[in-house]
């Protein structure tokens, strides 16, 4: 795994709401550089700001103050067009509800974003096949010609998996990708994250579980809107052992964080 | 408990409550308007004639006639009331401003103000003042196309006398025709109308009409009917005269009933809607225990509440919607407008009742919703029936019309009901507008007895000779010269028609009988059998053997030229003349001029070219050989002869306006549902990089196949569906079926389509707008 361009970089970050004429700051100035090659999980207590500092460095959310550089490209002056085609062509998403279009098949919602793309140039069928061969990595190949309200959780959060990565993006943002699977549909769909992390990809991560995060290679601890701690893991290996050290090192760090 | 949660509901659920507000308004707007024009046109003409005191029995006779005196005489005649008309024969007669009239066809008669027999209303509706000396009052025959305005002075000049009238506006002549081939008539003063008394001239064609309340109307009646010179109606006959009205009227009507019932589909929808999207909060509501009464009772006071409003709202509004709906019909009658009101107030309170029992029935799926829906989204995996139809990535479609139509397939009973009603709007322009059509062409004027024709000179004076009793043949063959003399290449002919009484085995009836002169014997459209060529033949509409309980191959008795004749039936024809009840002699006999009834005029036929064109040019020709503008194509005529097609037209009008308005609505308020059900879908699309713009051009191109697949359905059903309304209509006027539906296909199958279409989608493009404000980061928030 090469640690070397910076994929995502947030300067001064700020995001402000006014609820009833009360200011309310969800993100506190944020410094922050993701690169490439990275798999880093965000944790914190609820409402420290963990999803919105996601959908902010995204490009879902727009900033109240700072920078997000997205391949040395600041997104905080982009249109809403040009933002879209960026999330369209160079970033995927995995949300904790699996969300679909319930009018299409659990193929045509991952090949959706495909075939929707400026930048993809094969055919419907080609793109078709590839959406095949994508499900059949994950392990979803026997249901892609069914609706999504006949697939189990974790079929479809794999299949979420698969939509995210069909474009071939820099980096994937997953909103706790595991919170609504148990533990087995959890793990099998964090073993297809960390793939797609070794060949490449950029990961980054809300979650509330140090399990999940323990297979990060960076972990960053975030309360009442700012980072106030980060943990360096290094790569998973993949043995048993060594998910168990470092889980035992994530929860004694977590600890100290007063998790 | 369930106040505040219906309370926090109604705050919550804003906008679809407003749409299922705007959709009870809609409802109780049309409900409201369609039912005071029902009873307004149902029983309209009765309360009108109750109104205009008209009794049981109307004669027509001579003016020196002494039927009165005879029916004075008569113990079955409670009390008779007598008016006298004097006539003007041709409308150049009239001037306006150096400008001789030439509005209408017909002989004009003068009425005497302080004689009038019944009671007479003006355009007001309010019973029509006394015109003082030099004033006067008209009817609408007389003053249509005249640019007559009230205080404007219009000359009489005719023989010695020259009369200048001061007009004082319209007045309504109740049992006088309405058609515009009828007479105009003219309200004078007492004064002005004894000094043209004095004048000869006023009298030729003058009348006089005895209004009779009797205690027997059949007894009277068979004492006039036989009588020479005289024509008897009831009431009831007489309310024939309104026919073209109330078609009007009807067509209103079914036009109402559609609209109301795109209403309620969409209520029916909507309210559906809403309560498939509480599904999260009902399914609470069973977790803790709330029964399904309770919470079925919290739903119906929420409606309770919003039809209430809406049914009031729309009641208000429905009032300028019912006159605009009545504004054609009630230029000939004076409705009963408390009672009207009263009606629409009465189907106002009947929406509320509608909606609370549409709400009850609706409301049984809270039945079928459990807490376990609540937990999963609405989706409990028992349906396991394929949604999606097509295939992505077997698609030969661009994303965006892929989706579109993939939505469309997906949630097929949504978008039908859309479709359909989307369809029943065009199918209700379309409809009309070949009603219309039909009338204007020349499909029809073989049924009113014109002859094969191009050309119609319609100034009766043209036809002097022929009511002199110098005979048809001669007036035709004094034509025919006159048109070789001019170089005209062209043929006349006359068609005319008069009452005999007619008899089968003692039974008797009177029929009205054409003979044309001038005409092939044999060109005339039979239904069955063959034409009437021979002395002895005769051919009768259906409506007419039945009167005499004849058919065809039977032999019947009647008079003319003094002679009783035997006739065979050897046919049968359709015809609006006569209300139906007409036979056809051939051209061998000449009719009794005493008797003459109708006539369009003069027929000419032209020889060679008979192109629009050509028609044109001959039309200009015989305007200065007959020194009249009455002179028009046969399509002019047949509109002139029924009068409907200007209002048809406005009718047209108002329904392609109503059609925009339902689309409208129905498109911004499905569409506000769309976006409020689909938000979720729509901030997970923009998660993933689909642009506003796709978004909003996938909601469009939804109304778009929408719109397309009701053009279709109302194109394919349009053809059978006009000939189903025309055969209706027409059977009313007179005996007739199988009429060909003439319809301008640009403008059937493009241009009506193509309002609902365009309206879909500015309409849907204006409401996708509010999904911008919908975030990509929204997909995580949303339940």
């Amino acid at each position: 795994m090469s640690v070397s361009n910076t994929v995502i970089e947030a300067k001064n970050l700020c995001k402000t709401y006014i609820v009833n004429k009360h200011q309310n700051n969800v993100l506190k100035n944020i410094d922050l550089k993701i690169t490439e090659g990275e798999m880093t999980a965000i944790m914190g207590p609820s409402g420290s700001g963990k999803s919105t500092l996601l959908y902010c460095i995204s490009g879902m959310d727009r900033v109240t103050s700072g920078e997000v550089n997205f391949c040395g490209r600041n997104i905080t002056k982009l249109g809403e067009k040009e933002l879209s085609q960026l999330r369209l062509d160079e970033m995927g998403f995995i949300f904790q509800q699996m969300y679909m279009l319930k009018n299409l098949s659990v193929l045509d919602n991952i090949i959706l974003p495909a075939v929707s793309s400026k930048k993809n140039t094969e055919s419907h069928r080609k793109t078709e096949e590839r959406g095949r061969a994508l499900m059949h990595r994950l392990g979803i190949d026997d249901v892609s010609s069914n609706d999504i309200n006949e697939v189990s959780g974790g079929q479809l959060q794999r299949a979420c998996i698969a939509r995210s990565v069909i474009n071939s993006p820099k980096i994937i943002f997953a909103d706790e990708p595991t919170g609504a699977l148990n533990r087995s549909s959890s793990d099998s769909v964090m073993n297809e994250l960390l793939m797609l992390n070794r060949d490449g990809t950029t990961i980054m991560c809300v979650t509330h579980d140090p399990k999940v995060a323990a297979k990060c290679s960076r972990v960053l601890y975030l309360i009442d809107g700012g980072i106030v701690a980060e943990k360096v893991l290094g790569s998973f290996g993949g043995s048993e052992t060594d998910l168990r050290t470092r889980e035992r090192e994530l929860s004694n760090w977590l600890m100290e964080q007063g998790w | 408990m369930l106040w505040r949660i219906l309370k926090k509901d109604l705050k919550r659920k804003k906008t679809m409550n407003i749409v299922l507000l705007l959709f009870v308004i809609m409802c109780s707007m049309f409900a409201s308007a369609s039912v005071s024009s029902i009873f307004a046109v149902t029983g309209g003409i009765d309360s009108y004639f109750d109104m205009a005191d008209v009794p049981d029995l109307i004669i027509q006779c001579a003016y020196d006639s002494d039927i009165d005196e005879q029916a004075a005489k008569l113990p079955e005649v409670k009390s008779m009331k007598v008016e006298h008309h004097l006539t003007v024969l041709d409308s150049g007669c009239f001037t306006l401003n150096g400008k001789k009239f030439d509005n209408f066809t017909n002989i004009a008669r003068l009425m005497n103000s302080s004689e009038r027999a019944i009671t007479y209303f003006d355009e007001d509706d309010n019973v029509l003042a006394e015109p003082a000396k030099g004033e006067f009052y008209a009817s609408l025959i007389f003053t249509q196309d005249s640019g007559l305005n009230k205080g404007d002075t219009v000359v009489i000049r005719i023989g010695e006398t020259e009369l200048p009238l001061r007009f004082m506006g319209r007045f309504k002549p109740v049992v006088y025709g309405q058609s515009s081939t009828e007479y105009p008539y003219l309200m004078l003063n007492e004064e002005d109308f004894r000094k043209c008394e004095k004048d000869p001239v006023f009298k030729s064609w003058a009348s006089k009409y005895l209004f009779i309340e009797t205690d027997d109307t059949e007894a009277v009646a068979d004492r006039f009917k036989d009588q020479r010179d005289s024509w008897c109606d009831t009431r009831d006959e007489r309310k024939d005269i309104y026919l073209y009205d109330m078609i009007a009227a009807y067509l209103m009507m079914v036009i109402s009933i559609v609209l109301m019932a795109a209403g309620f589909v969409m209520m029916r929808y909507t309210i559906g809607f809403t309560i498939s999207e509480e599904f999260r909060e009902i399914g609470v509501m069973k977790a803790v225990g709330i029964s399904n009464g309770r919470i079925r009772r919290l739903y119906i006071t929420k409606y309770l509440a919003i039809s209430v409003i809406g049914a009031v709202a729309g009641f208000f509004l429905s009032i300028p919607l019912s006159s605009s709906m009545l504004e054609n019909i009630s230029m000939n009658i004076v409705f009963d407008k408390g009672s009207s009101m009263i009606n629409g107030l009465i189907s106002s309170v009947a929406i509320v009742v509608l909606m609370m029992l549409f709400c009850y029935f609706c409301t049984r799926r809270i039945k079928k919703l459990s807490p376990i829906d609540a937990v999963r989204c609405g989706q409990t995996g028992e349906r396991f029936g394929k949604k999606s139809i097509l295939h992505l990535g077997r698609s030969k479609l661009p994303t965006t019309g892929f989706m579109a139509l993939n939505d469309v397939l997906s949630a097929p009973r949504q978008f039908i009901i859309i479709t359909l009603v989307f369809a029943l709007c065009i199918l209700l322009v379309t409809s009309i507008s070949v009603f219309s059509r039909t009338l204007k062409s020349n499909n029809i004027v073989n049924y009113f007895g014109i002859p094969d024709s191009d050309i119609t000179v319609g100034d009766i004076t043209s036809l002097e000779d022929v009511f002199a009793g110098k005979g048809m043949k001669k007036t035709v063959e004094k034509y025919n010269k006159l048109f070789r003399e001019k170089n005209i290449p062209a043929e006349a002919s006359i068609s005319i028609g008069a009452q005999y009484e007619t008899v089968k085995d003692g039974k008797k009836a009177m029929i009205t009988y054409l003979i044309t002169a001038g005409g092939d014997d044999d060109g005339y459209i039979t239904d069955e059998g063959c034409n009437a060529t021979k002395p002895d033949e005769v051919v009768m509409t259906r409506r007419a053997m039945e009167l005499i309980g004849a058919g065809i191959g039977d032999r019947v008795k009647m008079t003319i030229g003094g002679v009783e004749r035997e006739l065979m039936i050897t046919g049968s024809f359709s015809s609006f003349m006569g209300g139906g009840k007409t036979a056809r002699i051939c051209s061998q006999y000449e009719h009794d001029a005493d008797k003459i009834d109708n006539t369009f005029g003069l027929q000419v036929k032209l020889i060679g070219d008979r192109s629009d064109e050509a028609a044109e040019k001959y039309i200009a020709e015989l305007k200065m050989l007959f020194g009249s503008e009455k002179v028009f194509s046969n399509r002019e005529t047949v509109e002139k002869i029924t009068g409907l097609s200007s209002t048809m037209e406005s009718m047209k009008q108002m329904m392609m306006i109503l059609t925009a308005i339902v689309t409208a609505l129905t498109v911004v308020l499905t569409e506000r549902s769309f976006i409020s059900k689909e938000k979720s879908e729509i901030a997970l699309m923009k998660a993933v990089g689909i642009s506003d713009g796709k978004i909003i051009l996938q909601h469009i191109l939804r109304f778009v196949i929408i719109s397309v697949l009701a053009g279709a359905i109302a194109s394919a059903a349009m053809l059978p569906l006009s000939s189903a309304v025309l055969d209706w209509i027409f059977s009313m006027i007179g005996d007739i079926t199988g009429v060909t539906a003439d319809y301008n296909a640009a403008e059937v199958f493009v241009l009506h389509p193509m309002i609902v279409a365009v309206t879909s989608v500015v309409c849907s493009a204006l409401t996708a707008l509010y999904m911008k404000t919908i975030k990509s980061s929204d997909t995580a928030s949303i339940e």
